[in-house]
């Protein structure tokens, strides 16, 4: 494509809306970490305790998985919200 | 006898033209310009020229080629060629061209090629305005003044137009300054230049050969204002889809081409000097930096090799800094600055499925200043997909790689780099035109990787603690 398109195309194109947007990011940020601290530490508690091995694994599994999800978000929204744009 | 008169003739004349060697590039004589009006602004830190055109075909057939032929001093110095129709918004496809034409005397010029939409019949007129500048400026004159001193610049340029083509009538002028001056004056009194108003004139001249020549017009101008040349810039721009925000990061090697001081840094005699000035009247020595960034900035910084610099503020979309010390001329001074925009301002959706157009402007910066080497860097989001990257200026080079930042934890950011040589401020709203592919699944790969390596360890975890490793006696 030549610059002339491109720079057509762009001009009849639509502003970028962000998914989340930078100002609320901070207050995401803080409640996907609440999540995924309470997910985490069921799972440690979890990992201690004396029940049947399978449902044990099972449930430390899906807290894990969670825990995990919510960190990855607590930890791209936390970023963004101290000026490191990821 | 008569033949060795016309043999005596015939030498002269042709040590009035410049001969051409055979291996070098001559344009064909298929045009004449009727009317060639140059006129060489002087205002900035480097130059602007505008030849006003008006030109026959002299050919046989169409033609939709004019050669503007360049002298050898500018020749590598060009930061923009533009031309268009005069009295319309309509500009004419230009380009630079690698040809030149060597003369005997190891002088060349060199062309820009402007193309016109539509051929020029044989004998048919056409009329168009060339703009060219250059990162060139005048050299102080005298080369050391006093802090207190006015700045005077020398330039030396060709006095009659330059042009492969033959000229009927040519017209030079050169504006922007307050005071000019002709030095070096030529013996013959018809080619000395005039003061009118705010310019010095030339001209007019009529029946120039191609490449005709004379003395070099010699003009001292007054410019109280510093020379500001960015010997190299660094410009980092880096897009956050998650943030929705374009980062801008810059490093300046900036120096001072004015006058230098004739004895030395004076503290006392700076002082004197700034209090004595309006604050409206312009110095030769760059006290403060006036940064244009695009609206809506924030998170400003401004360090140097020492640290953070507390002396700047910010006013709407003006970023002013105050160096640690003010720059004379011949000092140089280093230094970066950053700040941020919403994504929004620089980024449109494209109607195919999960394509992007981002536009970044190519400079920002000062007001008056060239750039002798730009290296302009984007970084696009890990996983984004480059589909069509365009620059509005010619390039040295461009190299697609990559570079891990934060979180960053596969192959890292898409860096798209490109190299320019020459940029000057009048090109500083061209913008980079980049189309990529960023999907969804690239988007959330960000926080789901970080998320793969907490389940690792976690599950690592619950293996640890579930395997029985003391040792007991049976």
């Amino acid at each position: 494509m030549s610059y002339e398109q491109v720079f057509r195309e762009y001009n009849t194109a639509t502003a970028f809306t962000p998914t989340l947007p930078l100002e609320v990011q901070p207050r995401y940020a803080v409640l996907a970490s609440i999540v995924a601290l309470l997910c985490i530490s069921g799972a440690f508690a979890l990992a201690s305790s004396k029940k049947n091995m399978v449902i044990k694994f099972l449930e430390y599994l899906i807290l894990s998985v969670f825990g995990s999800l919510f960190f990855g978000i607590a930890a791209v929204l936390s970023s963004n919200s101290f000026g490191v744009y990821v | 006898m008569n033949t060795h008169i016309f043999y005596w003739l015939f030498a002269t004349m042709a040590l009035c033209f410049r001969t051409v060697l055979c291996e070098s590039f001559t344009p064909t004589a298929s045009w004449e310009n009727l009317e060639y009006k140059r006129v060489l602004d002087v205002t900035k830190g480097y130059f602007a020229e505008k030849i006003a055109l008006r030109v026959k075909n002299v050919d046989s057939i169409p033609i939709s080629e004019y050669y503007l032929a360049l002298p050898a001093h500018s020749a590598g110095k060009v930061s923009i060629f533009t031309a268009a129709i005069p009295g319309t918004d309509t500009y004419l496809n230009c380009q630079l061209v690698p040809n030149i034409t060597v003369f005997n005397d190891g002088d060349f010029a060199s062309y820009g090629v402007v193309h016109i939409p539509t051929p020029i019949e044989p004998n048919q007129e056409f009329s168009f305005v060339a703009a060219i500048y250059y990162n060139v400026v005048g050299i102080p004159y005298p080369e050391h003044i006093a802090i207190t001193d006015d700045q005077y610049l020398l330039t030396e340029t060709d006095r009659l137009p330059f042009s492969a083509y033959r000229t009927y009538e040519g017209t030079f002028s050169i504006t922007g300054s307050d005071s000019f001056e002709e030095i070096n004056l030529p013996e013959n009194e018809n080619l000395r230049g005039s003061i009118e108003g705010k310019s010095i004139v030339f001209g007019p001249w009529n029946d120039i050969q191609p490449f005709e020549k004379e003395e070099p017009v010699n003009v001292v101008y007054l410019h109280n204002a510093p020379l500001s040349d960015v010997t190299f810039l660094k410009r980092d721009v880096w897009v956050s889809h998650w943030a929705s925000t374009l980062e801008f990061e810059e490093y300046y090697e900036l120096t001072n081409r004015g006058a230098k001081l004739e004895k030395g840094f004076s503290r006392l005699e700076l002082m004197k000097d700034q209090q004595q000035k309006l604050s409206i009247q312009r110095t030769h020595y760059m006290a403060l930096i006036e940064m244009i960034l695009p609206k809506g900035s924030f998170g400003h910084y401004y360090t140097d090799l020492v640290g953070m610099v507390s002396t700047s503020h910010v006013q709407e979309d003006h970023f002013v800094l105050k160096p640690r010390y003010p720059i004379f001329g011949g000092w140089n001074y280093n230094f970066t600055i950053g700040w941020t925009n919403q994504l929004s301002d620089f980024l449109r959706v494209s109607d195919e499925e999960d394509m992007y157009i981002l536009s970044v402007p190519l400079l920002d910066g000062q007001q008056d200043s060239s750039y002798d080497n730009t290296q302009l860097s984007i970084y696009l989001p890990e996983g984004a997909k480059i589909a069509n990257v365009d620059a509005p200026v010619p390039f040295v080079n461009l190299s697609l790689n990559t570079e891990k930042s934060y979180f960053d934890l596969n192959k890292g950011h898409v860096k798209v780099t490109f190299n320019f040589k020459n940029l000057a401020n009048e090109i500083a709203d061209g913008r980079i035109l980049i189309k990529y592919q960023y999907t969804q699944a690239a988007f959330y790969k960000k926080p789901v990787s970080i998320a793969i390596y907490i389940f690792v360890a976690l599950m690592s975890f619950f293996l640890l603690k579930n395997i029985n490793l003391t040792v007991t006696d049976k």
